[in-house]
């Protein structure tokens, strides 16, 4: 596969109600990197992680994943074609098991119609027993044994995180969309993060766009970096050269 | 306490999580195959209606309490259900055996119509819409007089299956209860599997249940579908249960006990169902047994009844709105952890923040 | 010909519009919506009835008396009931309030018996002539006393300092907590002002109906016109009430036999296929 043509956004333009929150925005990703996306409060991070996933409809501009437009699709469509992504507050099922929620991370890979599951027979049952196998391992992988069983309202938030993270893991997506994975989180568990991350794209070769906002992390974990302000990108490079970048430091302090 | 030593996935999605619990249930069956011999007609036709009940209660609880998405027109796939294995049975002599699931398809197929448009409403706007359609099928059904003989209702007669009759009210106990299992299990299949799992996520969150790549389309009209299958097969064995039908037995009244139904019993548990449809056929018999030892102001007052329902509606949704099968699990949890249990244990989680208007 | 039936249509729609303002005032404050608006403009209705006939209170005064009772009702529902349940889920909302009707009808069915009663309120019917239609007095009374309410409520909401803050806690809860409005009180008065309209409604609607305890299912109807309305907006709420109104009327003269009783429901279904918000709601998103 050639080098830029496992992820490219380009041109993509999206306003709400007169403001503009991404004006031309266009976005790089080889595969196998680790791609952060900064920017301080309210320059179009996670809208633009919206528009790829398609919560959000942008008005402008194209998505090609492995070579194909995906901005015309369905949420759930995209889902299918490999990319999966976490929330900034956290949207798992809140009633539901931390089990339950994991597997709901298969529900893509599902090969089953509605009427063999009212059977559970044969196919339904094996199909079971490989979804429950297959989250086991992202258990394992996140630490999350001891939560197996619990309701998602009784976990504390940092373990939520990781649900969410391990619930996109489940999936096992080409590309992974992190919004803002270590907010909330305590010294402790973003280290933990850091490690994941390069554990998620070294040994599972899955690819990462994650919007941050704690540096450290961008600077240890990432490989590439993009800089946005008011919508617009302000730079792109290594996360060295981009913490220099003079636009980039006038954006995040000022004059 | 118990402890648990799984050996093998699925045991996570068997039926029954205990041995002890198996044993239960095969003695609740027992007691419900001997019941007819027991007890006298009055009381198994009550059992009749209660089986009934519990299917339309199962189907209702799967789109409300499961999906999330408020029905208050349940009442129109039941009646369709109920003319369709009136009219199949009646006019076009149709053996039963395939009037009753042929019920369940209509009914399905008006879940259809209503599941289809119903995608882009959200709760409130989803409940007064099926209400309306609970309207017009009332209408329908008195102004289409040719098919179903208007306010003067249908003639039903009892099932025979091949050389089996089902004259007798014990005898149609016995199918009912059968098609009550069958449709108990259908259920218990559906919520272990990942359709089940995508209703629920439906519920919780659309947002995420998207991006698990849960179609919403698909899922919200299936869950009206099913729903509305299980009303249709209810209403056909209620069609032959009453031996008589009319617009009178499908007003929003009854879409509105369905619900309390489910309220009541349990919301978005299959327990809940059963004991929901325990519930409102027993409550009339109570308040109609006590209306002799009430003082006669009170005892004589025609009203009676839907006060009481009224009340007791209120009742539940302040002091337990996960219904009889939460208090049935508070009960049950305070003898297995006696004696830890803390009051705090069940409490709510109460959501405080309003819809974001943007 | 058509004009009588238009303007006939325009009373019983001010009618549902104001039912649907007392489901709006009600939602727009605390998201609560209120399925037994119908059954306290009965209540209302059968309590200057009473007063009238029973007491022989003056129409006026007995009018005044039952609103003061229908506000004490409407802050003791509050109180009672709604109160203990913010933060429910809406369903258990929306059974909650289903319960209450069921048991308001009961009650007022255990009161004042089953049969229907004819009560003119006041106002008796003659034909008005304006140029060459003859309007009904009844009609005319109904739009003139839904007209004035609603600019009473108008200048309430917007230009008294109770109005403009129960106005502020029903935009933002919490900015107006901070802001030191009482969101209690507020909510209390919200449903004793609808409880209030629900009276008026009542009283307009006698003349045209019989009194029954079951009237209340009259009010089921201003569902589509709130929905139509948008459900939060108090001009959407009257618009949509004619618009159900008239269009009822109309079907119920051109159309063939049962298409006036479900046409407001079929107009609903129709509306909220093409937008699901209504025609004058507001397309609610939510931010991830």
């Amino acid at each position: 596969m050639s080098d830029n043509g496992f992820f490219r956004a380009a041109g993509i333009s999206i306003q709400f109600g007169g403001i503009k929150a991404l004006e031309n925005v266009s976005l790089d990703v080889k595969q196998g990197e680790v791609h952060a996306i900064i920017g301080p409060n309210g320059a179009g991070k996670t809208t633009l992680l919206n528009c790829i996933s398609r919560q959000y409809k942008a008005d402008s501009g194209q998505v090609f994943f492995q070579g194909k437009n995906i901005l015309k699709l369905k949420p759930h469509q995209v889902v299918s074609r490999g990319i999966a992504r976490t929330f900034q507050n956290i949207e798992l099922f809140k009633n539901m098991t931390v089990m339950d929620n994991m597997l709901l991370g298969r529900h893509s890979q599902r090969a089953t119609g509605i009427f063999s599951d009212i059977l559970f027979y044969g196919k339904a049952r094996q199909q079971e027993s490989d979804f429950r196998l297959k989250v086991e391992e992202v258990i394992d992988f996140l630490d999350l044994q001891a939560y197996r069983n619990r309701i998602i309202n009784d976990v504390p938030y940092g373990v939520q995180k990781n649900v969410e993270l391990g619930r996109a893991l489940v999936m096992e997506p080409r590309l992974l969309l992190l919004d803002e994975p270590s907010s909330g989180l305590n010294m402790e568990e973003t280290q933990d993060l850091a490690f994941w991350i390069e554990d998620i794209r070294d040994d599972l070769g899955i690819t990462i766009i994650l919007v941050e906002h704690d540096m450290r992390l961008v600077m240890d974990s990432c490989d590439r970096v993009t800089a946005l302000d008011y919508g617009g990108v302000l730079a792109v490079g290594e996360p060295k050269e981009v913490v220099k970048n003079p636009d980039v430091v006038k954006a995040y302090l000022g004059e | 306490m118990r402890f648990e030593k799984r050996m093998h996935y699925l045991e996570d999605v068997q039926l029954f999580r205990y041995r002890s619990d198996m044993a239960w249930y095969i003695l609740l069956l027992l007691l419900l195959l001997a019941a007819p011999a027991a007890m006298g007609t009055y009381w198994v036709s009550l059992l009749i209606q209660i089986g009934i009940y519990i299917i339309v209660a199962l189907g209702l609880n799967l789109l409300s309490g499961y999906t999330g998405q408020v029905s208050l027109g349940h009442a129109a796939f039941f009646a369709v259900g109920a003319y369709t294995s009136a009219i199949l049975t009646g006019k076009y002599s149709i053996p039963f055996l395939l009037a009753l699931p042929a019920s369940g398809v209509a009914g399905a197929a008006a879940g259809l119509v209503v599941g289809l448009p119903a995608l882009r409403l959200k709760g409130l706007y989803l409940a007064i819409a099926t209400m309306g359609f609970g309207f017009i099928v009332e209408e329908i059904i008195v102004q289409w007089e040719s098919v179903t003989n208007s306010v003067n209702g249908l003639m039903v007669t009892r099932p025979v299956i091949g050389p089996i009759s089902f004259q007798s009210d014990k005898s149609y106990y016995y199918l009912v209860l059968a098609v009550v299992l069958i449709m108990v299990l259908a259920i218990k299949n559906i919520l272990r599997t990942p359709t089940g799992r995508a209703f629920i996520a439906i519920r919780d969150s659309e947002i995420a249940a998207e991006s698990m790549g849960v179609s919403l389309t698909v899922y919200k009209t299936a869950a009206f579908a099913i729903s509305a299958f299980y009303a249709g097969v209810a209403g056909s064995l209620f069609a032959h249960f009453m031996f008589f039908i009319g617009p009178e037995n499908f007003t929003i009244m009854e879409s509105i006990s369905f619900l309390v139904m489910i309220l009541v019993g349990g919301l978005g548990s299959v327990h809940g169902a059963v004991f929901g449809a325990v519930f409102i056929t027993f409550l009339p018999e109570a308040i109609s047994l006590s209306r002799g030892y009430l003082p006669a102001v009170i005892g004589e007052q025609a009203g009676l009844q839907s006060a009481v329902y009224g009340l007791v509606l209120l009742l539940f949704i302040r002091f337990e709105p996960l219904g009889l099968y939460g208090r049935w699990l508070k009960v049950k949890f305070y003898f297995e952890n006696f004696p830890f249990y803390k009051k705090d244990t069940f409490r709510r989680v109460r959501k405080f923040h309003r819809t974001v208007k943007q | 010909m058509f004009l009588q039936i238009v303007s006939s249509g325009i009373a019983i729609g001010c009618i549902y519009a104001l039912i649907a303002l007392g489901f709006v005032l009600i939602y727009k404050a605390s998201e609560v919506v209120n399925f037994a608006q119908g059954d306290l403009m009965m209540i209302g209705a059968f309590l200057v009835y009473s007063a009238v006939t029973h007491f022989h209170v003056p129409f006026i005064p007995a009018f005044l008396i039952a609103v003061i009772i229908m506000a004490v009702l409407g802050k003791g529902i509050d109180r009672l009931l709604l109160r203990p349940l913010v933060g429910e889920q809406a369903f258990a909302l929306i059974m909650a309030t289903i319960g209450l009707g069921i048991l308001i009808r009961s009650i007022g069915g255990m009161i004042w018996g089953y049969d229907t009663f004819s009560f003119q309120a006041g106002i008796t019917d003659r034909p008005v002539r304006m140029g060459s239609v003859a309007l009904s007095s009844v009609h005319i009374w109904i739009i003139a006393v839904t007209l004035l309410l609603i600019v009473g409520l108008y200048y309430f909401f917007n230009r008294t300092k109770t109005g403009v803050s129960m106005e502020a806690a029903s935009q933002n809860q919490l900015a107006a907590y901070l802001m030191g409005i009482g969101v209690k009180k507020v909510f209390s008065n919200i449903w004793a002002i609808s409880a209030m309209v629900a009276t008026v409604a009542g009283v307009l609607l006698t003349p045209l109906q019989f009194l029954n305890y079951n009237m209340g299912f009259v009010g089921l109807k201003a569902f589509p016109a709130a929905v139509l309305g948008g459900f939060g907006s108090i001009p959407g709420a009257i618009v949509g009430g004619i618009i159900i109104g008239v269009s009822e009327s109309i079907a119920g003269v051109y159309l063939p036999e049962g298409f006036k009783e479900i046409f407001a429901w079929i107009i609903l279904i129709g509306v909220l296929m093409i937008r699901p918000e209504g025609i004058f709601g507001i397309q609610e998103r939510k931010r991830v």
